[in-house]
């Protein structure tokens, strides 16, 4: 890691704006916080894993600010090994996010965490919170792992369809959305923070392989927190809805979270589990899980699985509307923790057992239950295979 | 490797019952004429489906005959069952369902304990033991996330490195002490003591999560009481 400061004395007209995060630190990556400075100068505090390229920053950062005059500011820079086009290109977007420019959403799998959250709730409703304070990781700079300012989840209040909600998104580039300690109290305190605020729900964009191995310990003793934290918010009526569309999934403790939830909205890039196919093929070998066969992958932990399994609630097509509009139909399906409940969850999960055979993956299943469906069904489009699950779905107490 | 048997004769002598499935076990016992109910797994078993569905079968029951006694879960989980099975049949959703089943038991008003008597590993510990009001482990148990190698394999960073930093940083190597630094322990006793912790737990009977700020007052995590609270106590 190394640390570098750059200033400069720009006779341009001060700008103004509302602190703003831009990137995230994902691998080749950086972040970029864009904020008003206290003191007459602007100013570049950069925090970069790569070492010896003070020359090269300079060199970038003068030309942005002999383009830009970006007078009157603060840009803290949290690196990952980008290149310098990448830097110069993530600064442009950073001021002109910070003066007021918005862009707009495309696909839900490469938004990142605050463009997932503005794109799905409300227009201008999103409130974040600790925006204006950083809580990096205390344990990744022992490791000399780059941090990002949120700890790679970004929460806040929104509104969905003019109702009130707390919302969380993991951010999927930065450590995979792992679980660390401050990720995870981030996590605990929004539940809290609905109880006391009594809000409709809580959403979760899941994206995340697990607890953070490297701070294992806490991240751990976090999920359970959460745990706790989630189903004392469901005890007070408040409505917790997972999303699981992106590219990571919801494994580890995550998958365990999101089993947990009151409902959860898959679609077919969705995968559900605890232990990944790689780890499985690493202690059990290739005969146990090929984790390279991405079909085989998909029909144990895909979206179209979990559908069919009603792990699932909603199943969607992955443009962003078909998520907001199947957001907007789940938060009115709260499900009560009573033992009524319980029960019918009981009978379902009894049925899948006692049904598994010696299955091992859902189109060995398929080929046993329902042959007719069994060759195309991970090939069919949004409306044939919803067609397809409601047949399935029916058999299913 | 310390056995069930050694530790239900420590805590109810000869006063309990035990029955076996798929090395779940459950069933009751009595300290001090106190009825307790038990549940959990014997010989370092990896939680899988199925043993999560027999033991939340087992919580139903106590939740239909609305039984006011403690529960005592009993820890020794070597991780969650690795199969492509498993994660077929869906064992995120089984552990859910373990864990609301808990969640409804605490609302009913039955305190729960949690004792490691040998190993907590990973998923299978998040699925039912760290779920209690009270969790106490013995000075030998071995508690992980994952060992060291694993970290190591999967984190590309140096096993010798790691282990290095183990000596003096609680927050990711494998340990009691450390899980007991960062809060995710509530107490630390001999066997021949975990009687008497059992007792304390049941008259404090703390119903409110104080990990965070266990965690907090030993050292060992420092920021997470902070962040949770300056989060639920954010105005929308």
């Amino acid at each position: 890691m190394e640390n570098l400061e750059f200033y400069f004395d720009l006779t341009s007209p001060r700008i103004k704006g509302k602190r703003i995060v831009c990137g995230v630190v994902g691998s080749g990556n950086l972040e970029i916080i864009v904020e008003e400075n206290k003191t007459v100068q602007t100013q570049f505090l950069i925090s970069t894993t790569v070492e010896n390229y003070s020359l090269i920053w300079s060199l970038v950062i003068d030309d942005f600010v002999k383009e830009y005059q970006p007078a009157g500011l603060k840009f803290t820079i949290n690196d990952n090994g980008a290149t310098p086009a990448v830097v110069s290109l993530r600064l442009k977007q950073a001021l002109e996010e910070f003066t007021g420019y918005k862009k707009t959403a495309s696909s839900y799998l490469e938004l990142d965490a605050r463009g997932r959250i503005s794109a799905l709730t409300d227009e201008g409703s999103f409130n974040e919170w600790l925006n204006n304070e950083d809580f990096y990781s205390p344990h990744l700079p022992i490791l000399k792992l780059p941090v990002e300012a949120d700890d790679g989840i970004v929460i806040g209040s929104a509104q969905l369809n003019a109702q009130q909600i707390l919302i969380a998104a993991q951010q999927k580039d930065f450590m995979g959305g792992a679980v660390g300690e401050v990720h995870g109290a981030k996590l605990t305190g929004l539940f809290k923070a609905a109880v006391t605020l009594g809000v409709k729900a809580v959403v979760l964009l899941i994206d995340s392989g697990g607890v953070r191995l490297h701070e294992a310990n806490s991240g751990e003793i976090a999920i359970s927190e959460t745990i706790r934290a989630l189903f004392e918010a469901r005890n007070h009526g408040i409505m917790t809805l997972g999303v699981v569309c992106g590219k990571n999934g919801a494994f580890g403790g995550m998958g365990i979270v999101s089993a947990c939830l009151d409902s959860i909205i898959v679609n077919e890039t969705a995968r559900i589990g605890v232990s990944g196919a790689e780890v499985i093929q690493a202690v059990k070998g290739i005969e146990a899980f090929d984790a390279e066969d991405r079909a085989l992958v998909w029909r144990v932990y895909g979206g179209k699985t979990r559908y069919i399994q009603e792990m699932a609630q909603s199943y969607v097509g992955s443009s962003i509307d078909s998520i907001k509009k199947a957001m907007n139909t789940a938060i009115d399906k709260k499900i009560p923790l009573t033992l009524e409940q319980l029960k019918t969850q009981h009978a379902l999960l009894k049925k899948r057992l006692e049904q598994s055979g010696s299955c091992q993956e859902e189109g060995e299943w398929l080929r046993e239950k329902y042959p007719q469906f069994a060759a195309e069904l991970f090939h069919m489009d949004e409306q044939r295979f919803l067609k397809a699950a409601d047949i399935i779905r029916k058999d299913i107490p | 490797m310390i056995t069930l048997d050694k530790v239900m004769n420590a805590l109810f002598e000869n006063d309990y019952q035990l029955t076996e499935n798929n090395s779940v076990v459950f069933g009751d016992a009595h300290r001090n004429t106190q009825l307790i109910h038990v549940l959990g797994v014997k010989e370092s078993t990896y939680l899988g489906a199925e043993q999560a569905f027999i033991m939340a079968e087992q919580l139903i029951g106590l939740l239909e005959k609305k039984s006011q006694a403690p529960l005592l879960l009993l820890v020794d989980v070597a991780g969650q069952q690795l199969t492509m099975r498993d994660e077929w049949l869906g064992m995120n959703q089984y552990f859910g369902h373990l864990l609301s089943c808990l969640e409804c038991l605490r609302q009913q008003g039955n305190p729960i304990i949690s004792l490691v008597y040998n190993q907590a590993v990973g998923g299978g510990f998040i699925a039912y033991g760290l779920m209690a009001d009270t969790i106490i482990a013995l000075p030998e148990a071995k508690l992980a996330v994952m060992w060291l190698e694993g970290i190591a394999k999967v984190t590309k960073i140096d096993l010798n490195t790691l282990e290095e930093l183990s000596q003096t940083i609680p927050v990711f190597a494998p340990g009691v002490n450390n899980f007991h630094l960062l809060g995710g322990l509530h107490d630390v006793v001999e066997l021949p003591k975990a009687g008497q912790a059992l007792d304390n737990a049941l008259k404090k009977n703390n119903k409110e999560d104080v990990r965070a700020q266990l965690g907090k007052e030993r050292g060992g995590r420092t920021l997470a009481y902070t962040v949770i609270n300056q989060v639920a106590n954010s105005s929308l």
